[in-house]
């Protein structure tokens, strides 16, 4: 076998094994493979997921919050948002809610008080809906377009749908202006 | 012949390969194949400088990274009764350390008991934080958000008859980012590694009578929703969290 041969089969081979290694990389990983389908709408719109319905009616900024007779401050900005929930065809409940912005980062609902609607306590029966609002937390340098997560499941999300609504939100800031507090709705059957 | 080929065959075709790819190519070829190995290896980050050993002692106030979060341990205290945190005897008395930690992950993380543990001090009752609460309003809680930087406060119980600690350990324990063995999705796995490790004088705060004396949880009010129904332009309230008794 001549050296010129040799040379080529072993480049061969380097060239086998880089194309592997370019493919792999550049096929989505696991995390991507598994993630939640997104069923994504619009503000003010019934967005369907495979088990549950969601319409978010109104968003607000806040720089304090008023549960109770308690005021929560916070170091970031308060997001309250008005939520419409239906069971589709069973029994359900929502476990996570979140809100991602624009540079991915993800904000999951504050358990600084108790948070029925979103946090598995309020079973949803079918057809019937339920409204109440959520309040989350975020930084007050966060820019660009605010999107709200909500899904079925606790913790692990793959394979199954996610609501994703991106909020109107300006600048978040501006609620820092007005130190009034805010009231969350707790959850009711809608009319 | 036959007593240095192994039973399945493999050391026999690596032989070939070898003799094949290196014993019977020229000296040339063999520096070629060499550079191009050392070459390949740097495309892949074999040339990338290894990241130096993170330093585990540390003094209060240092920021240390512990993967998806970082913490500044700032003092260690121990205190009697704080409602509304229930000791299991009347005896016992709470070990508390105070911190700022920062999400650095991209996302909430809500295993936060799991960022401290403690070192040098007996009688413990659990390994892990009791509970924890938010310096801000002392309102126990579990989840933090990322770039959102809270003082909290992380509890012991130790037993009474335990020795009162003079100084204690607190070690920030670190979690990896890697693909998990089993399910192959990358998501932060607990080596049980530390990031690092801060010694804090303990100061005894038995003595402070005052209710108001910080750290100090409050009781959360337990509002029921919908309890006080509102004009609709007033919604009711949603009610505060009641998690300080487990």
């Amino acid at each position: 076998m001549s050296l010129l041969r040799r040379l080529g089969a072993a480049l061969f081979v380097i060239a086998v094994l880089a194309a592997g290694h370019a493919l792999t990389t550049a096929l989505p990983d696991r995390n991507q493979q598994l993630r939640a389908f997104p069923a994504t709408g619009e503000f003010g719109t019934d967005v369907t997921a495979r088990e549950f319905t969601v319409r978010v009616g109104a968003v607000r900024c806040a720089a304090e919050l008023k549960i109770g007779t308690a005021i929560l401050t916070t170091q970031g900005v308060w997001i309250v948002v008005k939520l419409r929930l239906t069971a589709r065809s069973q029994v359900t409940s929502i476990q996570y809610a979140a809100i991602r912005d624009a540079e991915g980062r993800v904000y999951e609902v504050t358990d600084r008080f108790e948070q029925t609607l979103v946090a598995g306590g309020r079973r949803l029966q079918p057809g019937i809906a339920v409204e109440g609002e959520i309040a989350l937390e975020v930084p007050a340098t966060s820019t660009g377009t605010l999107t709200l997560l909500l899904a079925s499941t606790f913790v692990d999300h793959r394979m199954d749908s996610m609501a994703e609504i991106p909020l109107p939100i300006g600048d978040v800031r501006a609620a820092l202006d007005n130190p009034a507090s805010t009231e969350v709705l707790a959850p009711r059957v809608a009319k | 012949m036959l007593a240095a080929v192994s039973v399945t065959g493999r050391g026999s075709l690596s032989r070939r390969l070898g003799r094949g790819l290196l014993d019977t190519a020229a000296p040339r070829l063999r520096m070629i194949i060499v550079v191009l190995a050392l070459g390949i290896s740097g495309l892949f980050g074999g040339w990338e400088t290894v990241p130096a050993a993170p330093e585990p002692q540390h003094t209060a106030g240092t920021a240390i990274g512990g993967g998806p979060w970082q913490v500044e341990v700032l003092e260690a205290k121990v205190a009697g009764d704080m409602p509304p945190l229930r000791r299991q005897d009347e005896n016992n008395r709470w070990v508390y350390v105070i911190a700022n930690v920062t999400i650095t992950a991209h996302e909430s993380i809500t295993l936060t008991k799991q960022i401290l543990r403690l070192s040098g001090v007996e009688g413990l009752l659990t390994e892990e934080p009791y509970d924890m609460a938010l310096d801000r309003d002392k309102r126990v809680i579990r989840r933090l958000h990322p770039n959102m930087t809270e003082k909290v406060v992380f509890f012991w119980e130790q037993d009474g008859d335990a020795p009162l600690p003079t100084s204690l350990t607190v070690l920030v324990q670190a979690r990896t980012y890697r693909e998990d063995s089993l399910s192959h999705e990358a998501k932060w796995m607990d080596d049980d590694e530390v990031a690092g490790r801060v010694t804090l004088p303990v100061i005894d705060n038995r003595a402070a009578a005052s209710p108001s004396a910080s750290p100090r949880p409050s009781a959360s009010v337990t509002a029921k929703p919908g309890a006080s129904p509102k004009p609709s332009r007033s919604p009711r309230s949603a009610s505060p969290s009641a998690r300080a008794t487990p």
